[in-house]
C-alpha cells in the first residue's frame, strides 16, 4: 500500500464504504421473510369456470434438525384461469414471498397431458428463477395427491419425492427421470417425444410408487408404459441398469443382473427394401435368480436364451410405440441429424415411420451365475 | 506473440458468448447459420493475421500514432472518430445485456440503477487505469476465471442430457446459403485482434507471429465458436431455440452438478462471466478513451498539472450507458446490436484501409 499515494487511498476507502451500502444479503429481502417452494403440483380445476388448480409444497423453516419430529411443509392451493394467475393469488394467502428457485418438481395432473401443453409450459419456461433442471412428473390420482404424500421414511427437511429422482437415494431402471429442460426441448422436437414417469401416491397417503411412465405428445392422449416397458425403455434409452431382467426358456426362468447396457442404432433407406432400423443392444451382468439348479459351464447357453427372450421384448417395445406414432426413441430425429436438411425431410419420416422394420440383435454377456451355481 | 495478446483475443472470444450473438445465430439456425460461422471463422483468422504482422511492423506505436504520422489530417481524424465510437458501442453491448442478465436471473428484485452503478464504478475506475494496469488486471480476471470457465464447459459436453442428435440436425443445414446477420455476428468473435490499435503501445518488442501462433488462435477459436452456437442447441432443441432470448443463460441452467456444492450451474457462470464480462468492457472503452484522447485534446482543463480530458469523457460514457440501458428494451437490444454486428465490416475495411495508407507513407 505504500506506493499509493493519499488520495488514492481515500478513494479505495471511499469505494470499499459504499460497495458496502449496496450488500443488503439477499436482494433486499431477508431469508425469514421468504418461503421456499420445494414442488409445484398442477390439477386441473375442480370447479367449472377454473382450468388449473395450483398446489404448492412450501418448506417451513425449523430452528435445528433435532427438534424436527417429521416434515414440516404447508399446502396452498388455488384455482384460477392460468397458473400464474393462481400463483399471483397464492402470495395473497401467505405473509411470506414465495420463493421458486428451490423448486425442484414439477407434477402435472396425468388428465392435463392430453391437453395443449404448449401454453401451459410457457409459464414455468418464461419465469427466469424457475430452474430447469426441476423434474417433471406426471401425477395420479391428483398432483395435489402425490405432493401431499409424506412417506413414512421421509426425513426431516428433505422431501422424499425429490430422492427418487436425484440418483442418491434410490436408483432403480423402472423410474424415468425427466428435467423441465428436457420435457421442454423434446415436447418440442420434431421426431422425438418426451417421456415422462407416472408418479402414483397410495390411498393412504403414506407412499409413493413410480415405475409406469407416459409417453407424450401435444395434442394426444399420452400412452401408458408398463413397469416392465418402462424399465426397457430407460435401460435402452439412458443406460439404467438393475436387477430385474426376466428370461423364460421352457420352465428355465432366469433373472438377470445387468450392469451394462449400451444400445446404438442406424436408420437404414436403401432402394428397393422397405426402411429399416437396426438396433445392436448389448448387455453385460450377472445371473440374480434361477427357477432350477445351473451349471457354471452352461454360461454360453444362458446368453442365447437371454439374447432371444430381450430380442422379444425390445421389438415389442418398439412395435407399441410405432403403432401408436409415438417416438421417445429419437428415430425421427437421428433420421433429420443423418441427412441433409431440406423442405421433405420431416413429411418424409412421417410417412416412413408407420413402416419403418425393427431389426434387432441383443447380444447379452453373463460373466456369472452368481455366488452359487 | 506476446501473452497479452492472446488475453485479448481470448476476452473477446468468451465474452462473445454473453452477447446477444448466439441468439442472433441461433435465430438463423434454419437458414445459414452454419456456413455462416465457417466463413466468419476464416475471415476472422485471416483479419487476425494481417491486423497483427502489421501491428508487428510498428512496435510500441498505436494506430493514433502512425496515422497521424503517415496520414493526412482529412483520413486520420474522422477515422479515429469512428473507430472510437465504435469501440465505445462494443463495450456498451456487452454492459447493458449483462445488466439485463443479472436483473431476470441473479437479483430480480434490485433496481437496475444499483446493478449499473455497482458495474459502473469499476468499469470507470479500469478504463483511467494506465493501459499496462488494463493488461494486468485482465491477465488477473484471466487466471482466476478460466479455470471456471473450462469446467462448467467440461461439465457441460459430458452431460449425459446433451442430446447430441440435436447438434448433427443443425449441422446438416450446413445446405444453406449464409445470412448477413449471422456472418457478422459471429465475425464478432474475432475482433479481439483489433484492439492493438491501441495496446500495441505496450508491445515495444518485436513478437514472433507465424503459423503456429495462428493456429493455436485458430484452434480455441474454433472451438469456443462451436461451442457458442451448438451446445445451447444440444440442451434446448433445434426446434424450439428460436423462442428463447437468452440461449446461454437457458443452457447454464440446463446443466446439473449432481454432487456439486451448488447443484445449479447458472450461478457459477453469472459470475465468471460477470468478471470476463467486466474485463472486456474495460479494453473497449480503454481503447475508446484513447482514441478520443487522440483527437480531441481540451488544454483548458488543466488541473494540478493533470490534463482531465479523459476524465470527461468516462462521465459522458457513463451517462450514455446508463440513460440508453434503462431506456431501451431487449428488443432493441436485439435489433441495435444487429445494426452494429452489420457495420463490423466497415469497421474491418477502415482498419485495412488505414493499414495500407500507414505502410505506403512509411515507404515514401
Amino acid at each position: 500500500m505504500s506506493t499509493l499515494s493519499k488520495r488514492k487511498r481515500i478513494f479505495l476507502v471511499i469505494i470499499v464504504c459504499i460497495t458496502g451500502i449496496f450488500q443488503t444479503g439477499c436482494a433486499f429481502k431477508d431469508i425469514n421473510k421468504r418461503a421456499f417452494v420445494a414442488g409445484i403440483g398442477i390439477d386441473p380445476g375442480e370447479d367449472d369456470d377454473e382450468k388449473y388448480k395450483v398446489t404448492l409444497k412450501i418448506a417451513i423453516p425449523i430452528g435445528s434438525l433435532k427438534q424436527a419430529k417429521g416434515p414440516t411443509y404447508s399446502y396452498l392451493s388455488y384455482e384460477g384461469e392460468t397458473i400464474g394467475e393462481s400463483i399471483r393469488m397464492l402470495e395473497t394467502h401467505i405473509d411470506k414471498t414465495l420463493e421458486f428457485g428451490h423448486a425442484k418438481i414439477l407434477v402435472i395432473n396425468e388428465k392435463l397431458l392430453s391437453d395443449d401443453l404448449g401454453q401451459f409450459m410457457d409459464y414455468f419456461t418464461r419465469r427466469g428463477d424457475l430452474q430447469l433442471i426441476a423434474w417433471v412428473a406426471a401425477g395420479r390420482p391428483s398432483a395435489e395427491q402425490v405432493l401431499k404424500t409424506e412417506p413414512e421414511t421421509e426425513s426431516p427437511a428433505s422431501v422424499a419425492l425429490f430422492n427418487f429422482f436425484d440418483d442418491s437415494g434410490t436408483e432403480s431402471p423402472y423410474i424415468t427421470t425427466t428435467f423441465l429442460f428436457q420435457f421442454r426441448r423434446d415436447f418440442f422436437a420434431i421426431g422425438l417425444d418426451s417421456v415422462l414417469p407416472l408418479v402414483e401416491a397410495s390411498e393412504n397417503g403414506k407412499e409413493l410408487i413410480i415405475n409406469n411412465s407416459l409417453v407424450v405428445k401435444d395434442k394426444q392422449d399420452p400412452l401408458e408404459l408398463t413397469p416392465v416397458e418402462t424399465k426397457d425403455y430407460n435401460s435402452l434409452a439412458s443406460g439404467m441398469v438393475g436387477f430385474s431382467y426376466k428370461v423364460k426358456h421352457g420352465d428355465l426362468t432366469l433373472l438377470l443382473n445387468i450392469d451394462t447396457v449400451k444400445m446404438n442404432y442406424k436408420i437404414i433407406t436403401e432402394q428397393g427394401s422397405p426402411p429399416r432400423v437396426d438396433m445392436n443392444v448389448k448387455m453385460i451382468g450377472i445371473i440374480g435368480e434361477s427357477s432350477t439348479d445351473l451349471a457354471f459351464k452352461n454360461l454360453k447357453k444362458y446368453n442365447e436364451y437371454a439374447s432371444k427372450a430381450m430380442e422379444k421384448k425390445v421389438v415389442k417395445l418398439l412395435t407399441i410405440l410405432q403403432e401408436n406414432e409415438l417416438d421417445p426413441f429419437g428415430f425421427g430425429l437421428r433420421y433429420r441429424a443423418t441427412r441433409l436438411s431440406n423442405k421433405n425431410t420431416i413429411s418424409k419420416w412421417n410417412s416412413m415411420y408407420p413402416n419403418l422394420e425393427f431389426d434387432v440383435t441383443v447380444d447379452v454377456e453373463l460373466k456369472s451365475t452368481g455366488a452359487i451355481e | 506473440m506476446n501473452r497479452f495478446f492472446y488475453y485479448l483475443i481470448l476476452v473477446n472470444l468468451i465474452t462473445n458468448i454473453i452477447t446477444p450473438v448466439p441468439r442472433i445465430l441461433l435465430q438463423e439456425s434454419k437458414n445459414g447459420a452454419v456456413t455462416s460461422l465457417i466463413i466468419a471463422f476464416i475471415v476472422g483468422l485471416f483479419l487476425t493475421y494481417v491486423v497483427a504482422t502489421f501491428f508487428n511492423k510498428f512496435p510500441g506505436k498505436g494506430l493514433p500514432e502512425l496515422l497521424k504520422e503517415y496520414t493526412p489530417k482529412w483520413f486520420s481524424y474522422p477515422t479515429l472518430f469512428y473507430m472510437s465510437i465504435m469501440w465505445y458501442v462494443a463495450g456498451l453491448l456487452t454492459l447493458i445485456t449483462f445488466t439485463f442478465l443479472l436483473l431476470r436471473y441473479l437479483t430480480p428484485q434490485m433496481s437496475i440503477y444499483i446493478v449499473l452503478t455497482s458495474f459502473l464504478l469499476i468499469a470507470a475506475y479500469g478504463v483511467l487505469m494506465k493501459t499496462r494496469s488494463v493488461l494486468d488486471s485482465t491477465e488477473i480476471i484471466l487466471f482466476l476465471f478460466i479455470p471456471i470457465i473450462v469446467f462448467l464447459l467440461i461439465e457441460a459436453y459430458r452431460s449425459p442430457e446433451l442430446n447430441w442428435d440435436f447438434v448433427k440436425v443443425a449441422m446438416m443445414h450446413v445446405n444453406h446459403l449464409p445470412g448477413y446477420n449471422a456472418f457478422t455476428a459471429s465475425l464478432y468473435a474475432f475482433i479481439g485482434v483489433a484492439n492493438l490499435v491501441i495496446f500495441n503501445r505496450n508491445f515495444s518488442m518485436k513478437q514472433k507471429f507465424g503459423l503456429k501462433q495462428l493456429m493455436l488462435i485458430g484452434a480455441t477459436g474454433a472451438f469456443i465458436l462451436f461451442t457458442t452456437y451448438f451446445i445451447p442447441i444440444g440442451f434446448i432443441g433445434f426446434d424450439s431455440i428460436k423462442d428463447i432470448i437468452y440461449p446461454w443463460i437457458s443452457t447454464t441452467d440446463s446443466i446439473r452438478m449432481r454432487l456439486g456444492v451448488i447443484e445449479r450451474v447458472i450461478y457459477l457462470f453469472l459470475i465468471s462471466f460477470l468478471a470476463i464480462a467486466l474485463a472486456s468492457v474495460i479494453i473497449h472503452w480503454h481503447i475508446a478513451v484513447q482514441l478520443f484522447g487522440s483527437i480531441i485534446h481540451i488544454k483548458r482543463l488543466n488541473w494540478k498539472e493533470k490534463n482531465l480530458t479523459h476524465y470527461l469523457f468516462v462521465i459522458i460514457f457513463l451517462i450514455v450507458g446508463v440513460k440508453l440501458t434503462t431506456y431501451l428494451t431487449e428488443y432493441q437490444l436485439i435489433r441495435y446490436s444487429i445494426f452494429f454486428f452489420n457495420t463490423l465490416p466497415i469497421l474491418y475495411a477502415l482498419l485495412l484501409i488505414s493499414m495500407v495508407a500507414v505502410k505506403r507513407g512509411a515507404k515514401s
